[in-house]
């Protein structure tokens, strides 16, 4: 997949870049995220590894990472994309994805992301009865606030 | 109406706990829910506190039997972020060290599936056999188990001609006796009975699911990190990738012994071609800043694939480490293995995709029809499942035929 | 013969020895460059600090002395080290070494502390 016939098809919405170790990155607002990743999956990008949750203390980023492996040949892109930190909210892509079962639930337990349309979404590594507000990777977590506990 | 039976996480007796809950209808199991997290040990967030080289000794206690993959893939990925490739030496003991670790993970494996299935002769004969490769791992590092090898920058130890002889004494001696075993497992009744058509995942629902590692394998699916984008030195060593169409529990026993048998080649291949003289490390000091970068790092670890994403803003230490281990990516698959099958058939089909955070710990049967709570430990379980194989064997074997 | 395959292997291991070792009856002695419990030697120390600096795991702690170049010197609590080896590393003198023993169990703490007023 040559990284113009995305731009072709996304135009303006979309920035592609490639690293100096040869990993392709494409940036996308959150809005055009579920569509994205449709069409990636139609070119044969059909492995979700896994979803990355990063907290720079501004915003989160949240990573897909994507692979197909071919006889013929294999790849391997990211999509990036930005939500807010105070009510962060992202599109689930468990229509698209049904891997991502598990890993949306886990960047929700440990970054408090909430996805919509995903059907029970609770904590799965944390115990279930932690108070709201409670995830940990977040870079102004502070124990001692939640002392109840 | 269905039966629920949860199966608890906390044994003193078992190796690693999981909570599986299971829907039941008399005896078939029609749907299932994994309940994980119960060794939750903040290692992501720790890592953010400590240094890039005071990670490698973090990071390698993950996980107890993978623990050189583990490390190997963080310093092939800090090894990107301080832009030094490492060395051609260290590159090849680092990938001994990998293979190496694949045979004793996997005859570790052998003998587990054998007990679960309750054939306790081949667990007791893979384990005694593990123990040639044990010892020649300490030889080579210093430790049976935590051996850390690999650093940022190549590898901490160089290895000498008395130690790469043994090497293939102990690869010979693995292939001849794990040849044996294919024999043994393709020809007896016992484990036959117990594994083939049990587990049945096709080749759509595992490229659907996402599954990684031999359980793919065993459905014809052609994926391996070492395959599909090779790293280190594996485009040159005589790898070739072990499949098979059986897509049942049986499948994934003669895979992961076929892959024994390649690892073998590949290291008696390393030893024959070890450059004789070179570097084996660049000399970065503890106290050195990276540039700042984004690294991401695959390898094959001896369960499927391994994924690092890390993340550095120029200081002593890493903004962000993010670890995607091969047995998450694979517990979806078992939700979807389980149904149709009796009890009975728990053990195997939950051990059969190596879970690397355990086996089954105290399981909690909810009969729904009859509203009754029954709870068994994992050996009352492992005892039923072989005492109701025994009474109900001549009805199985023509319900297979 | 199906059933035979595995009989012939159980009759030979009949008259092997058994594959377990009789320890602590027994002693087994670890390898050459084996990783076992740290060593000191007071007479190459400088007192620098590299090792409490590098440490993963807060065993190091630098505590006042007399008898080396900059007045201090490390005080190791065993108990909590997992023989990575970054301290024999970072010392510029090759002060601390690795022993080949590896018997940890104790019954006293004060068994497990290098305390450098003692050597």
């Amino acid at each position: 997949m040559k990284l113009d016939e995305l731009k072709n098809k996304f135009g303006d919405k979309i920035e592609v870049s490639e690293d100096k170790f040869g990993e392709k990155w494409v940036r996308v607002p959150v809005d055009s995220l579920v569509d994205l990743l449709a069409f990636l999956k139609e070119q044969g990008f059909d492995h979700l590894s896994t979803i990355t949750g990063v907290d720079t203390g501004e915003e989160i980023f949240l990573m897909y990472h994507l692979a197909k492996f071919d006889d013929k040949g294999s790849d391997s892109v990211n999509v990036v994309t930005k939500v807010n930190r105070d009510d962060s909210l992202a599109p689930s892509i468990l229509e698209v994805y049904p891997s991502a079962l598990v890993y949306e639930r886990e960047v929700y337990d440990l970054l408090g992301v909430k996805f919509e349309g995903h059907k029970g979404l609770k904590r799965i590594l944390l115990p279930d009865d932690l108070p709201e507000g409670y995830h940990p990777l977040r870079k102004d977590f502070d124990p001692k606030k939640f002392e109840a506990v | 109406m269905s039966v629920k039976i949860p199966i608890g996480p906390i044994h003193p007796m078992l190796k690693e706990p999981i909570n599986l809950t299971f829907y039941v209808e008399g005896e078939t199991i029609v749907d299932a829910e994994p309940n994980i997290g119960f060794v939750h040990r903040g290692i992501e967030k720790l890592a953010e506190k400590k240094t890039w080289f005071q990670n490698l000794y973090l990071l390698e206690k993950v996980c107890g039997i993978c623990s050189s993959s583990h490390q190997g893939c963080y310093a092939q990925g800090a090894e990107k972020i301080f832009e030094k490739e490492a060395p051609e030496k260290a590159q090849y003991i680092r990938t001994l060290m990998w293979e190496l670790e694949r045979l004793h993970s996997h005859l570790l494996w052998l003998g587990v599936i054998m007990h679960e299935i309750g054939f306790d002769t081949l667990f007791m004969y893979t384990w005694r056999d593990r123990e040639a490769v044990m010892d020649l791992v300490e030889m080579i590092s210093g430790r049976r188990v935590g051996y850390s090898i690999s650093t940022v920058g190549g590898v901490r130890r160089d290895i000498d001609y008395n130690i790469l002889t043994k090497t293939m004494e102990v690869a010979n001696f693995v292939a001849r006796r794990v040849e044996y075993y294919e024999k043994i497992v393709l020809s007896e009744k016992t484990v036959l009975d117990r594994t083939q058509g049990v587990g049945y995942l096709s080749k759509a629902d595992a490229i659907r699911l996402n599954t990684v590692g031999p359980t793919a394998r065993a459905s014809g699916v052609k994926r391996d990190v070492r395959y599909n984008l090779p790293y280190s030195i594996y485009d040159e060593t005589p790898f070739d990738i072990v499949i098979d169409d059986g897509c049942d529990v049986l499948s994934r026993i003669i895979v992961r012994i076929r892959e024994m048998i390649v690892s073998a080649e590949i290291i008696k291949w390393i030893v024959f071609n070890m450059p004789k003289t070179g570097d084996i490390k660049h000399n970065i000091t503890p106290f050195t800043k990276p540039p700042v970068n984004e690294a991401i790092s695959r390898v094959e670890a001896p369960r499927g694939e391994l994924f690092y994403y890390l993340k550095s803003n120029g200081n002593l230490t890493p903004e962000r480490v993010k670890i995607r281990t091969p047995t998450l990516a694979n517990i979806v698959s078992i939700i979807h293995m389980v149904k149709g099958h009796y009890i009975a058939d728990i053990p195997p089909i939950v051990a059969g995709i190596d879970p690397c955070l355990s086996c089954m710990d105290r399981v909690v049967i909810v009969d729904i029809n009859k509203e009754k709570k029954v709870t068994m430990s994992h050996n009352q379980l492992l005892r039923y499942s072989i005492k109701w194989y025994k009474q109900n064997i001549n009805e199985i074997r023509s319900e297979r035929r | 013969m199906p059933w035979g395959s595995i009989l012939k292997e159980a009759m030979k291991n009949l008259l092997r020895k058994s594959a377990t070792i009789n320890y602590p009856v027994t002693k087994v002695e670890a390898p050459n460059g084996f990783r076992g419990i740290l060593v000191l030697d007071l007479s190459k120390c400088l007192g620098c600090g590299n090792c409490s600096r590098v440490c993963p795991t807060g065993v190091i702690e630098m505590v006042p002395n007399d008898k080396t170049r900059l007045k201090k010197a490390p005080k190791f609590t065993l108990a909590k080290c997992v023989s990575c080896g970054l301290c024999i590393e970072a010392c510029p003198t090759k002060a601390i070494s690795f022993t080949r023993n590896y018997h940890t169990a104790i019954l006293k703490k004060e068994d497990l502390v290098i305390d450098p007023d003692l050597l």
